[in-house]
């Protein structure tokens, strides 16, 4: 009876899964930690009683009764798309309404370790270290195409012009103790966090010349960034775990904002649209304008800080057992968004300029906003223990996307809000614990149609088109009980 | 179920759902590329070889580049077999070349006009002209000077280049092995239409007139068609005192006239009337007149150092001249060969180079002749007056819908 329970769950789950149609995390949040939670939709605040407590809520750890070692790893399998739509007035500007267009196909892969341990020294607490990665997004388009008035001999575009490859590995150090006779739970975390920004793009700089040097097609000039930067950030997190009684536990945990002070390399390049016309009728000025119509590419090598944000979260969580061998959970994460801070380039070495102010202008400017929504994600899963070694889970999560209209680009592919289905086992043998888990992300079509500016720099910080993404995760954990 | 298949049999449904993102994508190929699979070729590049132009040590004459705007469904293959497509040949202007039009956005106005039907898929060819002096009248026995080695003349057969040439090419006749491409057009006169701004104006007029069994159709946007001032109506030699200004010269500085007056790219109309002296009237070396010789550039000039028009020149232009009376086209009876043929002139009423009062002398002449001419009158917007070229994109979409009008689709096969 217990195995064809079984049986149908798997099928129903895998069912669910194949005709979901969207799936991925808020914001460039990972889609979550650890096989086991990520198999309950990540409705784990409650229960937290594996090594992927240090994420969801470190007072979990103090209910571990055994030291272990675990080692997972996860593979996602982005498959965004975007049908661009941008034109002004009826005209494209450069990226071909062809149809759908999708970036490079990656799977990303991402291995993360943990060990924990039960009374340290003596301690009466238990202490956990991991190495996991929180924040995660690699996608890589390549989506431009010169019109006919930039496309001379001497432009040549980066090879992808929309990247965003952005990893926070999370050095996490945790600690946790029981009170009020293992009832209540107390425990907190210390992040060092590491940051790797790989991210270029396109855009388009409005020509300021005034008319008639500014009329169609050269109301703007045509410019592309790449930043490569790392840095370092510190962070902290704090949880409660409550068991109200042998059924049911309450739980919620804060992480704190944030910042990844990051420094590297940002190379900027101006491509300049080729008009003998305008060329010849501009009049000489030490500005040397008629070089914006010369069809060269100017391009600058800087060095610069960037900082990033990661936004404080808060949860809450609750478990309940209605029998020996199964476990309900819901969550609700709130994560602020609108914490985040404009990425903004300060320029601490600039080289290669032209000496022309209008054009070193436009190659040493470089505004990402960042002006997002906050976020809520609804979590709920189930756990059941089929036989003596094998237990089985499931669960489903939906999630706010962030991110508003205004700023949908390619470069951040959490195009709408996403409905998770994820499904899994562990299988125990000796001391060992196997687990695999499955995850869907199914995010609807996007439908971004007005241009827009935000900051008011006179670069658009979105880009019309319709935005699509499912992503096919899987998460492979073994972990070691001593 | 044994705990062997549970686990096979969770572990299968969980890898499945994994590897169900795991197919291919491919983007969609790039318009512009002629390797494309959905949209052919949108722009297309090509050097076309011409015997017509000569080779130069400073500007390779010879060697020629063509955009060619296929429409959406043209075949991947330029087989020469399949569905064919009348044909539109658009000539720059003065300073322009071969992305003049698509600078403006000739090939995205042509797909929004076909997509709702409002023009017929045509193909749009469109030549590189340009010389050092910003392009020609589209003449043969062009000769112009190299400033940079005296003694050098540079020939070229403009003319010839476009209406044998380039028609040639685009029509394979074989021209240039092994590069030579077929391309899907009709090769008949009701399905090939010329037009041009400008210069191009001038020249597309110029070849319809001389070739009458090639074009059914020909447009003129600002076209500099009118030499002579007639009546309240300034000609291209109403702008003398524009080549004096722009070069700082006054009248009557004779050492000024012939040292100092030099085209530049901020001198548009130096550059025209050097351009139309290497056009109408290069210098003959037999000749002992040099009075308006432009030595550095050896082209006559239609006027003299005091700003007045010099005779023996002048006629030599006249002769040239679409709108004069007793010129080439008139002695011969050219204008007969326009009884077949759609004609259709547009100007834009604030033209710095006067080509509005130059188009509406010529529309007067070609009534006259009985000539039924379709023409437009532009103005732009208030505050942003339309000038020589600066609303061409504006434009472009009345052009190609006349000639749309016009043109057959009929392969006549």
């Amino acid at each position: 009876m217990v195995l064809k329970r079984t049986a149908i769950f798997c099928i129903a789950l895998a069912l669910i899964a194949v005709f979901a149609t969207d799936l991925l995390a808020g914001g460039y949040s990972a889609l979550g930690i650890g096989a086991r939670a990520r198999g309950m939709g990540g409705a784990f605040r409650a229960v937290a009683d594996d090594w992927s407590a240090v994420y969801y809520n470190p007072a979990g750890l103090a209910k571990i009764e055994q030291s272990q070692l675990n080692w997972t790893l996860d593979l996602n399998n982005l498959r965004p798309a975007y049908d661009p739509d941008v034109s002004i007035d009826g005209y494209e500007f450069g990226y071909p309404t062809t149809g759908e267009r999708y970036p490079d196909d990656i799977i990303a892969w991402s291995p993360n370790m943990a060990g924990v341990v039960v009374g340290p020294f003596g301690l009466p607490l238990t202490a956990a270290f991991a190495i996991f990665e929180p924040f995660d997004e690699n996608v890589t388009w390549d989506l431009y195409r010169f019109l006919p008035a930039y496309d001379t001999i001497n432009s040549k575009l980066p090879e992808y012009d929309f990247i965003f490859d952005f990893d926070v590995i999370d050095f996490h150090a945790s600690f946790a103790k029981s009170f009020m006779e293992d009832r209540l739970h107390l425990g907190c975390g210390f992040s060092l966090l590491r940051g790797d920004l790989y991210t270029g793009r396109i855009y388009h700089e409005p020509n300021e010349l005034g008319y008639p040097y500014d009329i169609r097609p050269y109301e703007y000039f045509v410019t592309s960034s790449v930043s490569d930067a790392y840095g370092f950030g510190f962070g902290a997190d704090v949880g409660i775990l409550f068991d109200v009684n042998d059924k049911i536990s309450v739980g919620a945990n804060y992480r704190t904002k944030s910042t990844l002070k990051m420094d590297g390399d940002i190379i900027q390049s101006l491509y300049t649209p080729d008009s003998r016309e305008y060329q010849n009728s501009i009049p000489y000025t030490e500005e040397k304008l008629d070089t914006l119509f010369s069809g060269h590419t100017f391009t600058a090598k800087h060095e610069g800080d960037i900082e990033m944000t990661m936004p404080s979260e808060f949860g809450l969580g609750v478990s309940v057992r209605p029998s020996e061998t199964v476990t309900l959970a819901a969550d609700v994460k709130f994560t602020q968004w609108s914490e985040l801070e404009d990425l903004d380039i300060e320029y601490t070495m600039i080289n290669g300029m032209t000496g022309w102010s209008n054009i070193d202008a436009m190659l040493t400017s470089l505004s990402y906003p960042y002006q997002w929504d906050d976020a809520v994600r609804f979590s709920a899963g189930i756990e059941s223990q089929v036989k003596d070694n094998i237990i089985v889970r499931g669960g489903y999560s939906y999630d706010q996307s962030p991110v508003p209209d205004d700023q949908a680009t390619p470069l951040i592919i959490d195009t709408g809000d996403s409905h998770h289905i994820a499904g899994g086992l562990s299988y125990f043998y000796n001391k060992f614990e196997f687990a695999v888990t499955g995850e869907i992300v199914s995010m609807p079509d996007r439908d971004v149609d007005d241009l827009t500016d935000i900051n008011d720099d006179g670069i658009w910080d979105n880009l019309n088109g319709t935005y699509t993404n499912t992503s096919y995760n899987a998460s492979f954990s073994v972990t070691l009980r001593f | 179920m044994t705990e062997r298949n549970i686990l096979l049999s969770a572990l299968v449904i969980i890898l499945l759902m994994f590897a169900a993102g795991c197919g291919d994508r491919e983007n969609p190929a790039d318009p512009s590329s002629p390797e494309s699979g959905l949209r052919p070729v949108l722009q297309y590049s090509r050097t076309f070889d011409t015997s017509a132009l000569p080779t130069g040590t400073w500007t390779n004459y010879r060697e020629r580049t063509l955009r060619i705007y296929t429409p959406p469904g043209y075949p991947i293959e330029y087989t020469g077999s399949g569905h064919k497509y009348p044909t539109l040949y658009l000539l720059h202007s003065l300073n322009g070349d071969e992305l003049s039009f698509l600078k403006n956005r000739i090939d995205l106005i042509a797909d929004r006009l076909i997509a709702a039907g409002e023009i017929q898929p045509m193909v749009i060819v469109m030549p590189d002209m340009y010389t050092s002096v910003g392009g020609s009248f589209y003449t043969d026995e062009w000769t112009l000077a190299n400033p940079g080695k005296p003694g050098q003349l540079q020939p070229g057969d403009f003319e010839t280049a476009i209406y044998s040439d380039m028609i040639r090419m685009m029509e394979a006749d074989a021209y240039v092995p092994p590069d030579t491409i077929a391309f899907n057009i009709i090769t008949e006169r009701a399905s090939r239409a010329i037009g041009g701004l400008g210069t191009g104006g001038y020249g597309a007029m110029r070849i319809a007139l001389k070739y009458p069994n090639l074009f059914s159709s020909v447009s003129i946007m600002n076209g500099f068609v009118s030499f002579a001032e007639t009546g309240s109506r300034n000609g291209l030699i109403s702008l003398i005192d524009s080549v004096f200004a722009e070069n700082g010269v006054t009248k009557g500085d004779i050492d000024g006239y012939f040292n100092s007056i030099d085209t530049a790219y901020n001198k548009p109309y130096t550059n025209l009337f050097v351009l139309g002296g290497a056009s109408f009237s290069p210098f003959d070396t037999t000749s002992t007149d040099t009075t308006t010789t432009i030595r550095r550039y050896q082209v006559n000039l239609p006027f003299d150092h005091n700003g007045d028009i010099y005779e023996p020149v002048w006629e030599k232009w006249l002769e040239q001249d679409l709108t004069s009376d007793n010129s080439y086209f008139d002695e011969n009876g050219l204008f007969g060969n326009l009884d077949s043929t759609e004609v259709y002139i547009e100007y834009s009423d604030n033209d710095q180079f006067f080509a509005n009062d130059q188009c509406q002398a010529f529309i007067e002449k070609l009534q006259a002749e009985g000539v039924t001419v379709e023409n437009v009158t532009y103005s732009g917007y208030v505050g942003n007056p339309a000038e020589h070229d600066n609303y061409l994109y504006n434009r472009i979409e009345e052009i190609l819908k006349f000639h749309s009008r016009n043109l057959s689709d009929d392969p006549g096969e």
